[in-house]
């Protein structure tokens, strides 16, 4: 006689026999005492893996959790600022030599076109600037002045950005 | 106290109380460390891997899509850290054998005996312990959790049918290791 398979059983413990195969398999565990009993322990493991409990975990591990996560977010916030004053830095330097760049070449472009009335106001007031530095502090102290308005200059349109950058987010 | 909906912890925690993470501990740290002990095999490899669950979990709340279930989604993470520990600990095991031959020492290993405990959930929980880490694992999701073979599918990413299969292969399975224990009076 050909036994049930485990796979007919499992199916038959699970109710997903089809109403021909029930019949089938119903037939034959009216004949075989072993499938019978094959069945029946099937059907004890499934109401014992039902009952079972669950393990329990340590006790504090929530505290031990929570801990680690504090932890963690503190370092990536260091981390992220740490690594924001790097690119700032970075982009400050590139925006500097940008500016100092565009400052000097548009000097030259209003110094040859006379005529504009910008120019004008631009090249008066640039030189009562100027005037008045190197009268006050020297003609190197001029330089470093212009340096240090235009790297003003970037600095604040940068914070500006983020600012606006922040208040978005 | 009113009971809060993981959906609604999860809101909390995600507007900045992040202390309330620890109610979501809590509803799912007895079941989470259930399954790992299972898998692993190893009490001090479980609670270390659930512990980064959890960690983990918590800073990738944000990119939890409401579509599942926030378990499905947790015991996703708890499978995949498993399955991560397991290989690492067989790459071991297979690093110190090899280092083992190499050093040409006759390879004795003892097996410890396992404590008898006359509570049948122990004994039902060293059966399981016994099966291969895909059979645990859906012995436990289903039975434990309570869980669809649909849900089941999600966490160990196979096919629903597949899911059935190992169902009923798992509990073959573990009839079979009872019977070789001779726990069947016990148990069954």
């Amino acid at each position: 006689m050909k036994h049930l398979t485990n796979d007919e059983l499992n199916r038959s413990v699970d109710n997903e026999l089809s109403q021909q195969e029930k019949i089938v398999v119903e037939q034959h565990l009216s004949e075989c005492s072993f499938c019978s009993d094959e069945l029946k322990s099937f059907k004890s493991l499934n109401s014992l893996l039902l009952e079972q409990h669950e393990e329990k975990a340590p006790e504090g591990i929530e505290n031990l959790i929570m801990k680690k996560i504090a932890k963690k977010m503190r370092s990536d916030k260091s981390q992220k600022t740490f690594f924001r004053f790097i690119v700032s830095l970075f982009s400050l330097g590139i925006a500097a030599i940008i500016g100092f760049v565009g400052y000097r070449a548009s000097k030259t472009i209003f110094q040859v076109s006379v005529n504009s009335e910008i120019a004008e106001w631009f090249n008066q007031t640039s030189a009562q600037m100027k005037a008045i530095i190197s009268l006050a502090f020297g003609e190197k102290t001029l330089r470093s002045f212009e340096v240090t308005m235009l790297l003003f200059f970037i600095l604040s349109i940068y914070f500006l950005v983020e600012k606006y950058k922040a208040i978005r987010h | 106290m009113k009971h809060l909906s993981d959906i609604e912890i999860i809101d909390s925690v995600l507007q900045g109380n992040a202390n309330d993470y620890s109610l979501l501990i809590n509803r799912y740290k007895h079941k989470a460390f259930s399954l790992l002990k299972r898998m692993l095999k190893n009490e001090m490899d479980a609670e270390e891997v659930l512990q980064d669950c959890f960690v983990k979990a918590f800073f990738a709340l944000k990119s939890f899509k409401r579509e599942a279930k926030y378990s499905t989604w947790f015991y996703r993470i708890v499978f995949n850290s498993a399955v991560t520990k397991l290989s690492g600990k067989k790459r071991k095991i297979e690093q110190e054998m090899l280092s083992i031959d190499n050093e040409d020492n006759p390879l004795t290993l003892s097996v410890p005996e396992k404590e008898f405990s006359q509570e049948k959930n122990e004994l039902l929980n060293l059966a399981i312990q016994e099966l291969p880490e895909n059979y645990s694992v859906v012995i436990t999701l289903f039975y434990l959790e309570s869980m669809s073979c649909e849900e089941i599918s999600k966490i160990i990413n196979t096919s629903v049918n597949n899911v059935k299969v190992l169902l009923h292969r798992s509990r073959a399975a573990l009839k079979e290791v009872i019977s070789q224990k001779h726990l069947e009076r016990e148990l069954l």
